[in-house]
């Protein structure tokens, strides 16, 4: 069964940026690619938990703002040390301009 | 079949190592360690690995994924010595092994004072340094809500250590000669903010103070040369640290401050190379020679050796980047201010600044910032782009907070 949240309007993400969305003591990094396209993933660095919305978004890689773990966020692959455990990505879409969030569904 | 050696299994040695390993699947690789257990993170020491309930070192990797990699891990055993002609060391077990290719990682050792007055029981009761697992853990034994404790220098690991400590109801006093803290480390903006955050959280930092004489009886009593006494149950010193350069002197390696390498982190002898706090390596945007302690440099450093090691051509010539956490506050900096003529800050609010300096034609040099959590974290990997890719920027941008860095990084 699908889980649709919404979790913000479009234009509240910069193109090429990220932004924190916490639902249910969950945390999810939002993601704006430079073409537009909406991404989500976890939002905690698989390295030593600090939030990823505070790191730099460059094309389709988010650098974890403490040190340096490299992902990319479309399918959540780390990049090499000391990043070696993958994200977690999330389902988004875009409807009349407000980014949805699907929780996995167990 | 080559062999590869390496001396050391902190960040340096044991990154080396993996990398080693992902790109040659075969090639027999071998870390020796002096300090026994998995490695581990040292940066958390002096942060969450004090103030935790538990003591859990973050390890690098464990010995068992070493096994699995096929990364031979010998630990608790010291290197003697090298033999350079014959490409052979000496353990402290007596046993032998040879090498093709050799990386020196053994870090640095913190600097003491001489204490003359101490006998070996007092410097054991009252007297600490903070470098390892084991520093940590001697530290932690000690802590007692209540307790009065004096911190010998305001460098990053008695600041770091004052947060820490004072965050366990630990009254703090830091003791620094020079005039500010972080002297040679942060532009003054920067040192600002932090001393703010320091005092506005209860530690008291004493600029301007030099020690005088230190007694001990039932605690460590501190005369500083202005002939004031100050009483503590304990003591550390950060005043700095002393590269681990005895083995690479004896066997005759070229020393400047640190294991001199080239850009390759190749030492004077074209077998063994040497990364990390050991290292002092010629820093490619000035070719100035320094010698840094940086996890991160560190890592590089030694991935550049390992492809050398291998026979590539790597060179290491990115812009260091350095961290460090107090209180609710982050700072990073990155590149040197090595040459600078030109520098600017750009203020962010009371607690946040970012400062840059730059060459007069234009080339961004270095670049710190600090504020709550990772607040600047973006405008500092920004701002490594910036020195990494040589841009040239001007000074009134880099002033103005609603110039963004993304912007001038895309021109």
């Amino acid at each position: 069964m699908s889980n649709w949240i919404e979790v913000c309007p479009l234009d509240e993400i910069d193109e090429e940026d990220v932004i924190p969305f916490n639902h249910s003591e969950q945390t999810f990094a939002i993601y704006r690619c430079p073409e537009g396209e909406v991404f989500a993933t976890s939002g905690l660095c698989t390295h030593e938990r600090i939030h990823l919305a505070d790191g730099l978004v460059m094309n389709e890689i988010i650098e974890c703002p403490k040190h340096n773990g490299r992902f990319n966020y479309k399918n959540g692959q780390a990049l090499g040390a000391p990043v070696c455990e993958h994200l977690k990505t999330f389902n988004t879409k875009v409807e009349n301009d407000v980014i949805y969030l699907e929780l996995n569904t167990q | 079949m080559n062999s590869m050696l390496i001396i050391g299994a902190g960040e340096a040695g044991v990154r080396a190592a993996l990398k080693l390993r992902e790109l040659n699947s075969s090639v027999p690789i071998t870390i020796i360690e002096m300090e026994k257990g998995d490695p581990y993170e040292r940066p958390p020491l002096s942060k969450s690995s004090l103030t935790a309930e538990l003591f859990e070192p973050k390890n690098i990797v464990t010995k068992a994924q070493l096994t699995e990699q096929h990364i031979q891990f010998i630990d608790g055993v010291l290197v003697e010595s090298i033999d350079a002609q014959a490409k052979q060391v000496t353990l402290s077990n007596h046993k032998k092994l040879m090498f093709d290719k050799l990386l020196i990682a053994t870090g640095a050792s913190a600097r003491t004072l001489p204490f003359a007055n101490a006998s070996e029981e007092d410097l054991e009761h009252f007297v600490f340094t903070l470098r390892t697992a084991s520093d940590c853990q001697r530290i932690r034994s000690k802590v007692l809500a209540g307790q009065k404790v004096v911190l010998i220098g305001a460098g990053f690991i008695g600041l770091e250590l004052a947060a820490s400590l004072q965050a366990q109801q630990i009254k703090v006093t830091v003791l620094e000669t020079q005039p500010r803290i972080l002297q040679r480390a942060v532009p003054e903006a920067v040192a600002r903010i932090l001393h703010q955050a320091h005092h506005q959280n209860g530690t008291e930092i004493k600029l301007n103070s030099s020690i005088e004489n230190v007694t001990f009886d039932h605690q460590a009593r501190i005369t500083l040369s202005s002939g004031e006494h100050l009483d503590a149950d304990w003591l550390v010193v950060g005043i700095g640290s002393i590269p681990n350069i005895n083995i690479a002197q004896q066997a005759e390696l070229e020393i400047d401050n640190g294991i001199k390498v080239n850009i390759q982190m190749q030492t004077s002898h074209k077998d063994i190379y040497a990364a990390g706090d050991v290292c002092s390596f010629p820093y490619t945007v000035t070719q100035q020679r320094v010698r840094l302690e940086s996890w991160r440099c560190a890592q590089e450093q030694a991935e550049v050796a390992a492809q050398n090691m291998l026979g590539g051509r790597k060179v290491y010539d990115l812009a260091p980047w350095f961290w460090s956490d107090q209180y609710n506050l982050g700072l990073q900096m990155v590149g040197l201010p090595l040459g600078a003529t030109h520098s600017v800050t750009r203020l962010l609010g009371e607690s946040s600044c970012l400062h840059f300096e730059a060459h007069s034609d234009g080339h961004l040099l270095s670049a710190c910032g600090v504020g709550v959590g990772n607040q600047i974290a973006k405008d500092i990997k920004l701002a490594e782009r910036l020195i990494n890719q040589r841009k040239t920027v001007s000074i009134e941008e880099l002033a103005d907070p609603y110039v963004k860095l993304k912007d001038l990084l895309k021109k």
